[in-house]
This record gives C-alpha cells, structure tokens and sequence, in this order.
C-alpha cells in the first residue's frame, strides 16, 4: 500500500507546478495541457507571473483565461513541458473514494495529504452560474494547497484544491469546470 | 509488482466507496430545526434514531436516502444519552446494519451524514480512543465511548460511524461534550429498544450528592470487611427519596444491595433500569456505626433537572447549553 502511494505520488508530481504571482505569493498549479497551467484565480496579481517545475526550472506564465467565479485560472507556458495529469470528471467518483491532495501547504513544496471525497456541496455564485456544486474533501488543505490537484488513486485529478472553511473542510473545484475553461482557450 | 500495488490501493478506494453506499442506505436527513438540518439512522422499518440536541421544533421533517420525504414525530428522548427515537409516517426507512465486532483504536472509520439534497457527506479516519466510562448530563453513564479523528462536518450529529464493511460501529453526535463523540451501537441500539417499548429511559434517584472518600481502618474495621473507599454525602435534596428514608449529610455511603459501593460510577450504574420504584437497602457508616437504611429509588425526571441544572431551561434560557466532561479543554467550557 505504501508503495503504491509512493509510486502514485512520483508519478504526478511532473504534472505540478508552483505558481509564483510576483508579489511573493505563491501557490500550485496543475499541467492541464502540455503548455497550459489550470490554477486559482485568487492568487493572480496583476503584476508578472512565473511557474517552477519540480526540476526547478522556472517559466514564465501568461494569464489567459481568468474565471473569478469558479476561483480558475488558466496560465500558458512558452512552450510546451513535459506530460499533463490526465482527468476525472468528479461526477463519476463515489463517496467514500480516496482522494490526494498534492501542492505547497505554508510554503512546504509538493506535500501530500490524504482523505476521503466527502461529498458535493453547494455554493451560491452572484455570477450568471447560480448555484455551482463543488467537491468537499476531509484531506487537510493549508494556504498553498490553492491550485493544486486533488487526485483519485490512479492519479487522474477530479478537482482544482481552493480554500478551507472552518480549518479541516477542504473545497475543490471540479475538474470537469475547468476542462470546460481549458477548451474555451482560442487556438 | 507496481501493478498489483496499485490494484490494491484501487481496491481499498473501492471499498471504502462501497462501505459509504452500505452505510448511505440507512441515513436519513432529519429536518427539525432551522439552520442546517441534521441525520439520523433506520432504527426500524418506521422508526428513526437521531440526536436530541437536533431537534427544536414539533413538526419533523425525513428525508429518506431515495430522495422521498415523510413526516415523523419524536416517540422518546433520553437527553442523558442525546438520543431521540422517530416515528416515522408511513414508514419504509431502510434499517442499518450494525458491526458485530467491538470497536478497535486504530481501526479505519468513515462518518456519514446526510445534512443536505446533495446526497450522503463522508470524511475517514481512525478511532482515536475507546473511552471507557462517561458521565453523562442527567443521571446518564455510558460504559464506553468512541472518539475519532473524523471530520465532523456541519449536520452529522444523528450519522453512523461506520467500518469498512459498511457497518454501523455507534451514532455521531456533538452534542453530549460538547466535542464530537460516537455513542456506541450497542448503547445507543440499548436506549432505542427503551425508547420505542416506553418513551424515555429510566433512571433511578436518590437526591445525593457524593463524593468519594478513603476509609479509616477504624470504619472498615466497623463494615467488618476491607474496603478502601466509600461515597461521603455532602448534599441531600429536600423530600428526595434519601431525606425520607432518614439519610443524613456526612454518612458515608458503603453498600448498594449488598454489594460494595466505592466509586460515584459504581453506585450510577446500580441505579439503572428494574430497581427505579423499588426498595432498596444501603448500608452507610455513620461515625463509626454501620447502619442499613432503606430507601425507596425514584425516577429522575426531566423537569427536576431542568430546575438543577442551569444547561438547559433553567433561569434566562440557561447559560451553557452544553454538558462538559472534566477533561474538555477549558476554552470549551
């Protein structure tokens, strides 16, 4: 079991990135495509963006899709780097599943965090969405998680990690939303 | 050899979100109150085990796991245990499956609920400890309890805790310590069978108030048997069935029914269930005399222990709702 988490773990980690917004903030982003980074809109500023591998190599990274709503951000590379994460799309993952959370908790690079998807919970937009659904985990999630992937145990992300609500609820966006974001991009 | 380690991890996610379906299957929502409603299990086919502390209102609303809605009514409340029992109309609540085995510290557990339309809510995670013997509010003891590292999400109090076989290992609820807690199955299954045969759960009364106290070798001496510890007495209510059967403020309570009587606990459990209304002899050291006294055992009833304790009802709505234990920490008090 363990080996299998390690051999699991080592298999996404190419697939994430850190995001650095130039104001010394900083959060995880996930390769959705070869050249394209899905991360939180929260942490964008306005000023110049960058993205550093695993590797350590750093790129620099152009906000094109911003979607405060959702909280996504979508984020091009110079060129294209390494092999994406492939996707879930959440709706097919029961209650119950195992889930991974991988990101930079306080600074803390490529933690991971374990947990169970607890369930879809609802949450008022006051865009023209309405009522969004979002997936609910008990992986403990800290500031620098945003970003992240949350993972099922193939190592397929099933949400975007955004924020914690009472310190122990972690809330993801579902991967499907920002599949939806990704397509949107013009070729 | 990757391969089959992945297949196992696989399996275990598998059959942790089989254990969610199980346990799903018999939670119900329970809409008595107006934030967030709560859960609560199938205790029969028309009946439905939940938290007391969840419902605040008459008209109670099920939701049951497909999605129907019934109406229920609360048949009995055992506040000591926070549990309340549901008459569900027209019943057809699924019936939860209960685990045989007992719970172990380190054993995997998953909580459910089901607070909202979204269907079941689950967190994971260990049994933290088995605590053995809790005091509860009213007269109430608990021979264990369970304390997990679960995420108790907003409306789970009512929910199971399940195995990874989907089975029920007790009922969630914050409501009794103020931290959430699991009521064993066999406890809370014990409180529901008394709550659907009478509406409420005995409990005897005597009207003292104890303390434990070492015993001089000169007051053994006088019991003619070694024994380290007796209750000293250091309040009696008035007309309680103690003051009428002529107990008095500094006798040391020794014996309950012939049988030794060391610990606030040990006299608490003797004052369950069959002996409430019947006669009793207590043996108590006065001085240094022994003495058999008999007393009557009454019933505690609620609106007693609304007026004795402040937490609920009480004077100005009271002002802790909650009953802590003495290990909560103090920013809970």
């Amino acid at each position: 079991m363990d080996a299998a988490l390690g051999a699991l773990v080592e298999q996404v980690i190419p697939g994430v990135f850190r995001v650095w917004n130039g104001h010394g903030g900083f959060g995880a982003g996930v390769l959705w495509r070869p050249e394209i980074i899905v991360t939180s809109a929260h942490l964008l500023t306005r000023g110049e963006h960058r993205a550093t591998w695993w590797t350590g190599e750093t790129f620099p990274a152009e906000p094109v899709i911003v979607d405060e709503t959702l909280d996504l951000a979508v984020l091009r590379l110079p060129r294209p780097v390494g092999s994406p994460i492939p996707v879930r799309d959440p709706r097919s993952l029961p209650v119950g599943s195992l889930v991974l959370a991988v990101g930079h908790p306080w600074g803390e690079g490529y933690a991971v965090s374990l947990g169970v998807f607890s369930g879809w919970i609802t949450a008022r937009t006051p865009g023209p969405r309405g009522i969004l659904r979002l997936l609910r985990t008990d992986a403990r999630l800290a500031p620098g998680n945003s970003g992240g992937p949350l993972l099922d145990v193939e190592g397929r992300v099933v949400g975007i990690c955004t924020m914690v609500v009472g310190g122990d609820q972690g809330i993801a966006i579902p991967a499907d939303l920002a599949e939806a974001l990704v397509r949107r991009i013009p070729a | 050899m990757e391969r089959e380690d992945r297949n196992l991890l696989t399996a275990l996610s598998e059959a942790m979100a089989e254990a969610v379906a199980r346990g799903a299957a018999a939670t119900v929502t329970v809409d008595a109150r107006e934030r967030l409603p709560a859960s609560g299990v199938g205790y029969a086919a028309d009946l439905v085990l939940t938290a007391d502390h969840v419902i605040e209102r008459e008209e109670i609303r099920i939701v049951l796991p497909d999605g129907r809605e019934r109406s229920a009514v609360r048949i009995g409340r055992d506040p000591s245990t926070d549990l309340a029992l549901l008459r569900v109309a027209e019943g057809s609540v699924p019936i939860l499956e209960i685990a045989e085995r007992e719970p172990r510290v380190g054993q995997l557990v998953l909580a459910l609920g089901r607070p909202t339309s979204e269907g079941i809510q689950a967190s994971l995670g260990v049994i933290s400890a088995v605590g053995s013997g809790l005091r509860t509010p009213w007269g109430g003891w608990m021979e264990h309890y369970i304390r997990t590292d679960v995420t108790m999400y907003p409306g789970f109090s009512g929910g199971p805790l399940i195995d990874l076989e989907g089975r029920a290992l007790g009922v969630n609820t914050s409501g009794l310590a103020g931290i959430p807690l699991t009521i064993p199955i066999r406890v809370a299954w014990r409180v529901a069978e008394a709550l659907a045969r009478e509406g409420r759960v005995r409990r005897g009364y005597l009207g003292i108030r104890t303390q434990s106290v070492p015993l001089a070798p000169a007051q053994q001496e006088a019991l003619g048997r070694a024994q380290a510890y007796g209750l000293l007495i250091v309040g009696i209510e008035e007309g309680s069935p103690a003051a009428q059967g002529g107990l008095r403020v500094g006798d040391i309570l020794t014996a309950f029914q012939g049988q030794s009587v060391e610990e606030v606990e040990d006299l608490q459990g003797r004052l369950m269930g069959e002996v409430v209304g019947r006669a009793v002899e207590v043996e108590v050291l006065r001085g240094e005399s022994r003495r058999t006294v008999t007393l009557v055992v009454g019933e505690r009833r609620e609106a007693e222990e609304e007026r004795r304790w402040p937490f609920r009802g009480g004077p100005r709505g009271g002002f802790r709702r909650r009953w802590m234990p003495p290990w909560a920490p103090w920013w809970s008090r």
